[in-house]
């Protein structure tokens, strides 16, 4: 696989429907309400969300599902599905002595999500300094906002089992929420396997970045078009639409990003990457899978010159 | 000898963003209506690594980082809410439980504008790495950096320090919150990079002014709208 298919970083920004939903709440009402998240507008109008963290969150689960399943490493954290991942194995005695290179080398998902493990100040005579060991994440979420034109919600009264000394049926509000979603997500290929912030090449073989990237992807993929996140049991969201662009970069810098709340974000997006980004727009969730599928077969995480020549 | 310029670098927002006020809890965050000098210079910082290299940033780069005057024009309309979020917490034995925080996310029409006072030998640097910027504070507030230009900031739109506004000029309903500065123009990088005992001595905290104008406060949210000082 020749260099010219290695990409340093992508964004995904698009517009994603989804009917009848409750992806991400704000908590509930006591037992009688589930509330739904709302963002106030630069514009004044309030519109419905989903946080970002939700989404982090089911592509990490994805992920860990492909490496698990393919034997690839992954370390007990990320296993049992903890967020805080190699920092919740310090209290092993097996990894007393964690450190950066140690817990991406060992983990797809920690290398993926990032993970921070605080410094910590020793008690004299009892235990020594700990420093600090942290990894960005190579994907980034932003929040998913609703098009206030293209957005509507109804009350739903369900029954659920209670535990009242009566033991009878309890009812709760739930509001389905339906509507169009702009959505922007970017994966930093080339920070898979390296730590960019201090100029660390942590995984060394290529075919085990490839197969990395190759995961990070195919997870990506499967999270648009098999949509999960709170509620899922009972309300599992019918996809009905997805359009928008990926940008790609394939040397160092940003991959673009533009709020798919704006009618004209693809044109911008195609706009400002003129010479720099190569823009590739899809208009449904078909050929949004094949530009994803492609990109996961035959693209390679980009690698920085000085880590390959051993300079960093 | 090289002469002194002004570049401004405009970001767009593709989403919501939260610039943690400093002091405020983790658990209950609020945001600023655009990052503060501190969280544009260690964004300068780290972009500059990626791209540039820790050798080239540390010896070459940071001493002017570190002194070189910045300004801050925040986006023409910005609305805060509060989010609530599940987080992890530590009990006392070490266990981790899951818990609730608050966190005010903001959102904004128009584009944050960077303003960097540099010596014309460095402006083509400078421009790639602002271009490099890609996000603010934490990773999921997204920017974009649309374009740089040779442009001196329109002064009564910038963010300022309370104590340098005149007593003549009227402060009511103006956005007012502290932020975050370098504390010396001084600095060595031991004292940012190193994993001292306390990470963020190196910042001090001051109360700035932001030219936007509150226009509504419920339970909503906050709405801004940036207006000349």
């Amino acid at each position: 696989m020749s260099d010219e298919n290695a990409i340093y970083e992508m964004s995904i920004n698009a517009r994603i429907s989804w009917q009848a939903h409750s992806l991400s709440n704000v908590g509930s009402n006591g037992s009688n309400r589930l509330l739904p998240r709302r963002q106030l507008l630069s514009d004044g109008t309030e519109t419905d969300a989903c946080s970002g963290n939700i989404a982090k969150h089911y592509h990490a689960s994805l992920l860990t599902e492909k490496v698990a399943a393919d034997g690839g490493r992954i370390c007990p954290a990320c296993l049992r599905g903890d967020g805080r991942r190699a920092a919740a194995l310090i209290a092993l005695p097996e990894y007393k002595n964690l450190n950066l290179k140690s817990a991406v080398t060992e983990c797809v998902v920690c290398d993926t999500h990032g993970f921070l493990l605080t410094g910590k100040k020793g008690e004299e005579g009892k235990s020594a300094d700990r420093e600090r060991v942290s990894k960005h994440t190579t994907v980034e979420y932003a929040f998913a906002l609703a098009l206030p034109t293209k957005h509507a919600e109804s009350d739903q009264l369900m029954a659920r089992g209670g535990n009242s000394k009566d033991g009878g049926q309890m009812l709760m509000k739930m509001v389905a929420r339906s509507g169009e979603y702009a959505l922007c997500v970017r994966n930093k290929c080339a920070a898979i396997g390296n730590d960019l912030e201090s100029g660390q090449q942590l995984v060394k073989d290529p075919k085990e970045r490839q197969r990395r990237h190759h995961y990070v992807l195919e997870a990506l993929r499967d999270q648009f078009l098999s949509p999960s996140g709170a509620m899922t049991a009972t309300m599992l969201p019918h996809l009905s639409g997805l359009k928008g662009a990926i940008v790609i970069r394939r040397t160092p810098g940003r991959a673009f990003v533009y709020s798919p709340l704006e009618e004209d974000f693809i044109e911008q997006l195609q706009g400002m990457s003129v010479g720099i980004c190569e823009v590739r727009v899809f208009q449904s969730a078909a050929e949004f899978s094949a530009i994803m599928s492609d990109l996961a077969t035959s693209s390679t995480p980009y690698t920085v010159p000085q880590y390959a020549k051993g300079k960093a | 000898m090289n002469q002194q310029i002004w570049l401004t670098a405009y970001y767009h927002f593709p989403s919501v963003f939260s610039c943690r006020v400093p002091m405020s809890s983790i658990s209950s965050a609020k945001t600023l209506p655009s990052p503060g000098p501190a969280t544009i210079r260690l964004a300068l910082i780290r972009t500059g690594i990626e791209l540039f290299g820790l050798d080239h940033i540390r010896d070459e780069l940071f001493p002017i980082i570190r002194s070189m005057n910045v300004k801050i024009i925040p986006p023409e309309q910005v609305a805060i809410s509060t989010q609530t979020l599940k987080h992890y917490k530590g009990s006392a034995d070490e266990r981790v439980v899951d818990s609730i925080g608050y966190r005010e996310f903001a959102h904004a029409r128009g584009n944050l504008q960077v303003c960097l006072q540099i010596s014309t030998a460095y402006v083509d640097v400078f421009k790639e790495i602002l271009r490099g910027i890609g996000y603010w504070g934490q990773t999921s507030s997204l920017t974009c950096c649309v374009r740089v230009e040779h442009k001196e900031p329109d002064k009564s739109l910038c963010a300022v320090p309370l104590w340098k506004i005149s007593p003549d000029v009227r402060t009511q309903s103006y956005f007012v919150e502290v932020a975050t500065e370098f504390k010396r123009q001084d600095l060595t990088w031991e004292e940012i990079a190193g994993n001292t005992e306390n990470m963020l001595s190196f910042l001090d905290v001051e109360i700035f002014l932001w030219p936007l104008y509150i226009c509504e406060r419920d339970g909503k949210g906050t709405l801004l709208v940036r207006r000349s000082l």
